[in-house]
């Protein structure tokens, strides 16, 4: 089991990361907006993470340094790893602040942008989202202050080991599927559920359909800004590679194979997608097979994808096997 | 300045010959497909493999294929192939879909799924080595042309004005077909209302096909030349993925689904990207994209379409 999880910590982590994620890009399309923002934010809030953690918060805290062995010769280090190489004490609180900064800035970020784009829907605004996405990605390869189209480096380690960012993870997974939760049950989710059905007939009925919208939006660029705060610490480095058109369709299809019904499709495909090109390659039977699986598993995955959009277009969590789950679960207690 | 010009004006005339055929299935669908630069892509690889060239990675590596095309007729027959691969794509992706009336979301995923398949099918089968072609394929033509614009001589290569006729030519094309012939008018009728045009006796999904396969056709022809074109080849398998994008900006500043816009688009993203600070090229096509959505949704060329209740 303890070899299981080094080995695979780092995948499992990254899965509950993706949840959230997908999560992000589930909140806008309860109001039916079809948003491809996330990754811009997710990109953003790890690099405001990042500089926090390496121009501001590293002034404030003596990093228990490791020797560095001898023979590396002090000449060949560079300053950036003397420091941070083997220091993994970076102080959470600074890490929970840095999230609550990148998830503040993006949240209001998102909704100006949400309102700009508020207009455009269906393909536009996915289009728009997109340009947004990319807009980003280009200026930050521009920028000198974010380390162009290198990045950042030597972002400083909380934990020992990347396992450990699971004590992040899982709260903020938690926690956002509470939000959801709580924001689908109450008189805001049935706002959203009557904006995605007709919005027209909506605002015909004197609701402000514009708030809405804008609050759903800015709170998938909340979610994915926080996420990107984690994860810059989580990779170690941060560039604009991170936040790039790709990942706005991968989160896409978390939600449309998973469900975009309910909260648990968006993190169960999430979790099962990541995972699962990882798994097609440690899956070996025939030799061939096994060759096959080690260079062509993206194949898979791609027949996987479009199957599942195929074969389950409700997604393969949909509100009826919930409940039918649940009628299961209430016969079994009657029985007992 | 007419230097930029000009070479803004061959830069856009690729994203232009790109954005056709992707243009032609948003026009009739309203879906958009992902996987036409993975067509796009194939074109390129078919019509390297028909003349005969070597392959030095992948699985197929040092096979020897038994074809020895010039490049002409490759590329029409490359061209052919990626038709085919299109019209088989529409069958696995996209018509059980259409025959559902599905949410349009499903149709971005399962292009997306077939762009993933193809281009991990062309890397497993012919590796990550970058292909070019042999210089001179098309005869002994001088590689620039020079012309005399206001005092001032300007040199094009000729490659460039052979991407810009052939998308030119291919645009015509497409539009007298699109606006003159029976299918056309059929296809226009199922742009309008799918439901109704069947009724009125058109075959949907035959036409449909006919339309897979021109716009497949295009992507092929339009993969060759561009591949030709620019001196690194068919980079890896990922070369068509980064039209891609670009393309979407093309379409939608053009108007999405209007085939003379999508050259036009091209051309002025290529303009104005030349005119762009080297380090934000990429941020032009983006930021043109995103403000004519903000303030012009329906394209340079593009009609209004009026919401109804």
């Amino acid at each position: 089991m303890n070899d299981f999880l080094s080995t695979y910590g780092f995948l499992l982590v990254q899965a509950l990361f993706a949840a959230i994620l997908g999560l992000s890009l589930y909140l806008p399309l309860l109001t039916g907006q079809l948003s491809l923002a996330s990754p811009g934010f997710y990109a953003i809030g790890g690099y405001i993470s990042a500089l926090f953690a390496t121009q501001v918060f590293h002034q404030f805290y003596q990093p228990f340094l490791l020797p560095i062995p001898a023979s590396i010769s002090p000449t060949v280090v560079s300053p950036l790893l003397q420091t941070y190489k083997y220091a993994n004490d970076y102080p959470i609180g600074f890490l929970l602040i840095q999230m609550a900064i990148a998830g503040g800035i993006c949240l209001i970020l998102a909704g100006i942008i949400g309102f700009l784009a508020i207009r455009l829907r269906g393909i536009y605004l996915a289009l728009a989202t997109i340009a947004f996405v990319e807009i980003i990605r280009t200026l930050a390869e521009g920028a000198d202050l974010v380390g162009g189209a290198s990045g950042i480096f030597g972002i400083p380690q909380p934990f020992v080991g990347k396992l450990d960012y699971a004590w992040i993870a899982i709260p903020l997974l938690i926690m956002s599927m509470v939000m959801i939760y709580r924001i689908e049950r109450g008189k805001m989710g049935r706002a959203f559920r009557a904006i995605r059905e007709d919005e027209l007939s909506v605002s015909a009925s004197g609701v402000y359909t514009t708030y809405y919208k804008v609050v759903a939006f800015a709170l998938g660029g909340m979610l994915a800004g926080m996420v990107g705060a984690v994860y810059a610490h989580f990779l170690n480095t941060w560039n604009p590679r991170q936040g790039s058109f790709d990942a706005g369709v991968l989160y896409l299809t978390f939600v449309v194979v998973g469900g975009s019904r309910t909260i648990w499709g968006p993190v169960f495909a999430a979790i099962a997608l990541t995972i699962l090109p990882e798994a097609l390659r440690g899956l070996s039977g025939a030799p061939w097979l096994s060759d096959f699986l080690q260079n062509g598993r993206l194949i898979v995955y791609g027949a996987l994808l479009t199957g599942a959009a195929l074969f389950f277009p409700q997604g393969i969590i949909t509100p009826r096997l919930l409940s039918r789950l649940n009628v299961i679960n209430r016969t079994k207690k009657r029985a007992v | 300045m007419i230097f930029q010009l000009v070479s803004g004006l061959a830069t856009g005339g690729t994203y232009a010959i790109f954005a056709i055929g992707y243009t032609l299935v948003f026009s009739i669908l309203g879906i958009i497909n992902f996987a036409h630069a993975a067509v796009f892509t194939l074109g390129a690889y078919f019509t390297y493999i028909l003349m005969g060239r070597n392959i030095t990675s992948g699985v197929v590596k040092g096979t020897d294929f038994p074809f020895e095309m010039t490049f002409i007729v490759a590329m029409l027959v490359s061209a052919i192939l990626a038709g085919l691969i299109s019209v088989l794509i529409d069958t696995i992706a996209f018509r059980p879909l259409r025959n559902r009336k599905a949410d349009s979301l499903l149709a971005l995923v399962t292009s997306l799924g077939m762009t993933i398949i193809l281009v991990n099918g062309i890397q497993y089968l012919f590796g990550t080595d970058s292909y070019s072609f042999p210089a001179r394929v098309l005869g002994d033509m001088p590689p620039n042309v020079k012309f005399d614009i206001l005092n001032e001589t300007v040199t094009v290569r000729t490659k460039t004005l052979v991407v810009m006729g052939v998308s030119i030519v291919i645009a015509s094309l497409l539009t007298l077909f699109i606006t003159k012939t029976k299918t056309g008018r059929g296809l226009r009728a199922i742009s309008e209302d799918p439901t109704t045009a069947s009724l009125m006796g058109i075959n949907t999904n035959r036409l449909i096909m006919v339309a897979f396969f021109i716009s497949g056709f295009i992507a092929g022809l339009a993969g060759t030349l561009v591949a030709w074109n620019v001196s690194s080849g068919i980079t890896d398998p990922y070369f068509g993925v980064k039209f891609g994008l670009k393309g979407l900006a093309v379409i939608v500043l053009g108007g999405l689904g209007n085939i003379p816009g999508a050259i036009i688009g091209g051309l002025v993203i290529g303009v104005a990207e030349a005119f762009a600070p080297s380090e934000y090229t990429d941020a032009v096509a983006f930021g043109i994209l995103f403000v004519v959505l903000l303030v012009r949704p329906q394209g340079l060329l593009g009609q209004k379409v009026q919401q109804k209740v």
